[in-house]
């Protein structure tokens, strides 16, 4: 660990508890986020992408769900007494003031869904002055007006004195996740994680607000967490990557490396059907789909989680969980690399 | 724009209304029972007389024609005299209006209150203690019919210990109280009926708000909203409550008649001097003009109710806007 890290995610463990079934969502998850830093963390649907991202700020339902491991957050800002958060401790979590605390002020995070994000009866402007009101209870009314309306003029939007007043349904889908992420940036987090941010928005919008994301992220000098299942959009926007296959991360490396050498057969498998000039008229790779149960113990424990979908398997996958090699500085949980 | 959309719903109000008054003429008229029944048996009037008395209240023409008759007064306000005391309806009506819009206005926001608050209270301990022992107290209420209820509760509180007046609204020496007494002594008297038919009605609305609070609380905006600091009050009562409140107003509209119908049997045990015995009354001895009379304002303040909700949405749900 070294001095500038501000996020240490140390073999996290997420498991639900439904119908009386225990599923383990994530398991052994190691990420540690330095301060500027922008990573990606890429999966398939279902893989515990979000689930991931709802466990930096513990908003999985609170019922269900048992953590293990350890979170910890350092505060870079000099808001706060102490500078260190212990928001999961084995099965303790930080108390519920101060993850108050935390949530929009150190650490934000953009939702997949901009339709749903916001309150449909409320204008958008108030929902942006209550994120900052949230934090800033020594603000008065005109101070948090004009904080609000230069956040919507960072996020290029248009006479914001008018949006202000809009209503979600009296916007774009572009739009409202340009709302959504001038509420996240609003107290200039340490942390900004962006779930799928584009996903729901038209292909033509989808560079233009992962730019903005990225110019936003780096002129606040936040660090940036991009949650996605689309590999080909962030080669430009990350410095780190990390692959994420049915809760174990499988392989993780800087950007550049990852997509010049990948390593895991999921991941080589992933890059292939990077689309480009080049692959005009080919058809595109396939995988067989073979789901595993994440609550069949025997089978995520034991054996190599990507087994039945593998085309390099060796005989050692069947019977023992792959550990994590290390080459240079990219590090894949793959036997054929022991 | 809204003078035109509001001008159209009206529109739309009257023909409704019409049809609503028709229905009801047609079904006391055809159901079985005539005012004429208690002349019928009585041997010392003679047939001519009879014929008279049916002639005179227009009871020998046929239904439309009645109708019509009856529409073309009401058009003008004027619902006619009761058959039985020959007292104008309307005069009827308004003496016992006050006394009904009392207790219902009172029991109704008990109602909402209470219900908002349960099931407020319900949705955010959902699944504990709390919840399922307001479920069970609601449900207590709903099941238990009223006049059962209200029974065991004057034999209680009126008989047994003596606490509380059994029936009617004042009390015989009424006249000799001062102010406070009074006021004291209509407490007194609404006290059970208004706390029986609240506790009774509870359960619906108390339910309505749980299930909707839930399915707000589970919405992604809510997550947002904690995402971005907001403790579990903030979003309980600003950001969930305003959009259950939408949900609310519909009933709150479709609840509105029940200002004035009041229940039947409920008011009848009781000897409350209200619209619900008046209406029992005036089914028991068929006196059309004036179970018109109560119908007809019952219906319109149902069409009103709904009016009302329609305009106020627009003030809650910034989503609706007539075009």
């Amino acid at each position: 660990m070294t001095e500038n890290t501000i996020l240490k995610i140390e073999n996290l463990n997420v498991s639900f508890k439904l119908n009386k079934k225990i599923f383990y969502i994530l398991r052994d998850i190691n990420i540690n986020i330095h301060k500027k830093e922008k990573i990606a963390i890429v999966g398939e649907s279902g893989c515990g992408k979000t689930t991931l991202a709802n466990t930096i700020l513990l908003l999985n339902d609170e019922v269900i769900t048992d953590y293990s491991g350890n979170l910890e957050f350092f505060s870079t800002k000099g808001c706060c007494k102490k500078n260190k958060y212990e928001l999961i401790k084995q099965h303790k979590f930080l108390s519920k003031d101060e993850i108050k605390h935390i949530r929009g002020n150190h650490i934000s995070i953009i939702f997949q869904d901009p339709f749903n994000a916001l309150n449909p009866v409320v204008a958008v402007g108030k929902q942006i002055d209550e994120v900052i009101l949230n934090h800033h209870k020594e603000y008065n009314k005109k101070e948090v007006y004009n904080s609000t309306i230069k956040l919507l003029e960072m996020v290029n939007l248009k006479e914001p004195e008018l949006v202000y007043k809009k209503y979600p349904h009296q916007l774009s889908g572009g739009q409202i996740q340009r709302i959504c992420i001038a509420i996240a940036i609003a107290n200039k987090p340490e942390i900004i994680i962006a779930d799928e941010p584009t996903t729901a928005l038209d292909a033509d919008l989808k560079d233009s607000i992962l730019k903005m994301l990225k110019d936003l992220v780096d002129k606040e000098t936040s660090a940036l967490v991009l949650i996605t299942h689309d590999i080909s959009i962030i080669k430009n926007y990350v410095d780190y990557i990390f692959i994420l296959y049915l809760g174990e991360i499988i392989e993780a490396g800087k950007t550049i490396q990852v997509f010049e050498n990948p390593l895991h057969p999921y991941t080589q498998f992933l890059l292939s059907c990077y689309v480009d000039a080049t692959k005009k008229g080919k058809k595109l790779p396939t995988l067989p789909y073979d789901p595993i149960n994440l609550y069949d113990k025997n089978f995520i424990f034991k054996k190599c989680i990507f087994l039945n979908r593998c085309s390099k398997k060796i005989k050692k996958c069947e019977t023992l969980k792959p550990e994590v090699f290390k080459i240079e500085s990219q590090k894949v949980k793959c036997w054929l690399y022991e | 724009m809204m003078v035109k959309i509001i001008f159209k719903k009206m529109l739309y109000l009257i023909i409704t209304f019409i049809g609503i008054s028709f229905v009801t003429f047609l079904i006391i008229s055809i159901s079985p029972g005539k005012p004429q029944d208690m002349l019928e048996f009585s041997s010392k009037i003679s047939y001519e007389a009879k014929q008279k008395i049916l002639k005179l209240y227009g009871l020998d023409r046929p239904i439309h024609i009645r109708y019509i008759k009856w529409f073309l007064r009401f058009v003008r306000l004027d619902f006619g005299n009761s058959l039985k005391d020959e007292k104008p309806v309307i005069e009827k009506i308004l003496q016992r209006l006050p006394a009904t819009l009392m207790l219902n206005t009172l029991s109704l926001s008990i109602i909402f209150f209470g219900g908002c608050l349960l099931g407020v209270l319900s949705s955010i301990y959902k699944n504990k203690f709390l919840d399922k022992f307001i479920s069970f107290i609601v449900f207590l209420g709903y099941s238990m019919p009223k006049y059962w209820l209200a029974i065991l509760c004057m034999i209680f509180f009126g008989i047994k210990l003596k606490v509380l007046p059994i029936s009617g609204l004042r009390s015989v020496n009424f006249d000799y109280l001062t102010f406070f007494e009074k006021v004291l002594d209509i407490a007194k008297h609404l006290l059970l009926p208004v706390l029986i038919s609240a506790f009774g009605g509870l359960a619906g609305l108390t339910r309505y708000v749980r299930a909707s609070m839930i399915e707000q609380l589970n919405s992604e905006y809510v997550r947002f909203a904690l995402s971005k600091g907001c403790d579990t009050k903030k979003i309980v009562f600003y950001h969930s409550f305003k959009n259950v409140l939408i949900a609310v107003v519909t009933i709150l509209g479709l609840s509105l008649p029940d200002l004035i119908g009041g229940g039947f049997i409920f008011e009848t045990i009781f000897a409350y001097p209200g619209m619900g015995r008046l209406g029992y009354e005036a089914v028991v001895s068929r006196d059309y003009p004036l179970i018109m009379g109560i119908s007809v304002i019952t219906a319109f303040l149902t069409l009103l109710g709904n009016f009302l909700a329609d305009i106020i949405y627009v003030y809650i749900d910034p989503r609706i806007k007539y075009k």
